[in-house]
């Protein structure tokens, strides 16, 4: 039995009702109350909508993209539905979309290193051909707070497509199991071993995180 | 499983601690997206409900330009109309002169018209058609 498992007794992570002993501690994500017009319902969402997409994309505009191309899908498909169904459509189709740009990606890296078109930095790695994000001006945020995210996001890159995803929408968000899987299109028993298996990659990288 | 007690309790605290430290952070950076970024974010979310909702518009407007148009030809009609048009004493009068013509001949008759001559005199000429005695009937 791994740690998600026994952790994850009520399928409760966002929720009080966490069982795992070493978790029942941890903060819990702040109470969103549901919205009840889809205007509402993106203006409360969009910015984690775009954190998400920026940590699983490292660029700030294709996770624009990403969020407008999921808003657009989610009102003129699901906005008929009840309110309280929306924050899993929208994740569930975000999913889909960040998946799609990270294929694409991938497809046109392929292409560039067989045409010996790709670029390699000073240790003959390969760059991405995408640009670096940028990061824009930002007083408000802290240089700490930056780096931190900034390590955390380069870290979840890391990690394999569907933990990432298991990670972002079961720790991040606070979705429970049942709700990451649904967002994900997968079983619950997918979810915690994507889960597991994310927060063993990620625990010895907490360091770089402070 | 055969994971020690210990490493399992340590990997628990392991975990809680990265879960608090990656929410921590995460709900910091949602709060300080920069300016420019959110602005941006409301755009995408206004266009994304205005490109839901202009078909709907689309589907008033449409059917009042139609009946606005309609309304549009017939004034047209009806205004243009008494200029081009003769009226009802004239097309009276294109009648009546209609009716004092000779009818149209036909064609078997034609040759009758041009030769009108030949056939008053021939019928002038008497017992030109009548047979002599004797002759075969």
């Amino acid at each position: 039995m791994n740690e998600v498992d026994a952790l994850d007794g009520d399928g409760g992570f966002g929720s009080m009702s966490w069982a795992g002993p070493a978790l029942a501690e941890a903060p819990v994500p702040m109470a969103r109350p549901v919205a009840r017009t889809i205007e509402a319902f993106l203006a409360s969402i969009e910015r984690r909508a775009w954190r998400v997409a920026e940590m699983a994309l490292n660029d700030a505009d294709e996770a624009l993209d990403a969020v407008q191309d999921t808003m657009l899908r989610l009102v003129r498909h699901y906005s008929d539905k009840p309110a309280e169904e929306w924050p899993l459509l929208f994740w569930g189709i975000l999913r889909r979309r960040i998946t799609d740009l990270q294929r694409r990606r991938t497809v046109r890296n392929r292409i560039m290193v067989w045409t010996g078109r790709a670029q390699h930095d000073e240790d003959g790695g390969e760059l991405p051909m995408w640009d670096a994000p940028d990061p824009g001006p930002d007083p408000a945020r802290a240089l700490a707070s930056r780096q931190s995210f900034a390590a955390m996001s380069a870290a979840i890159r890391q990690l394999p497509r569907r933990q990432q995803q298991a990670f972002m929408l079961r720790v991040l968000e606070g979705l429970d199991v049942a709700e990451t899987a649904r967002a994900m299109g997968c079983s619950e028993g997918s979810v915690k071993t994507h889960l597991s298996r994310a927060l063993d990659a990620l625990r010895g990288k907490l360091e770089a995180w402070r | 499983m055969n994971t020690s007690p210990d490493k399992s309790d340590r990997n628990l605290a392991a975990d809680h601690e990265l879960i608090s430290r990656a929410r921590d952070i995460y709900a910091q950076a949602c709060a300080n997206v920069d300016s420019r970024t959110h602005a941006r974010l409301g755009a995408a979310r206004r266009n994304a409900l205005d490109a839901v909702h202009a078909p709907s518009r689309q589907r008033l407007w449409l059917p009042a330009a139609g009946a606005v148009a309609a309304c549009a030809l017939a004034l047209g009609v009806v205004w243009l109309r008494p200029a081009s048009a003769p009226s009802s004493a004239q097309n009276q009068r294109a009648a009546l002169a209609d009716a004092e013509l000779p009818p149209d001949a036909d064609p078997r008759q034609l040759d009758l018209y041009q030769n009108l001559d030949f056939y008053q005199w021939l019928a002038q000429q008497p017992n030109a058609h009548a047979p002599e005695n004797g002759a075969p009937q």
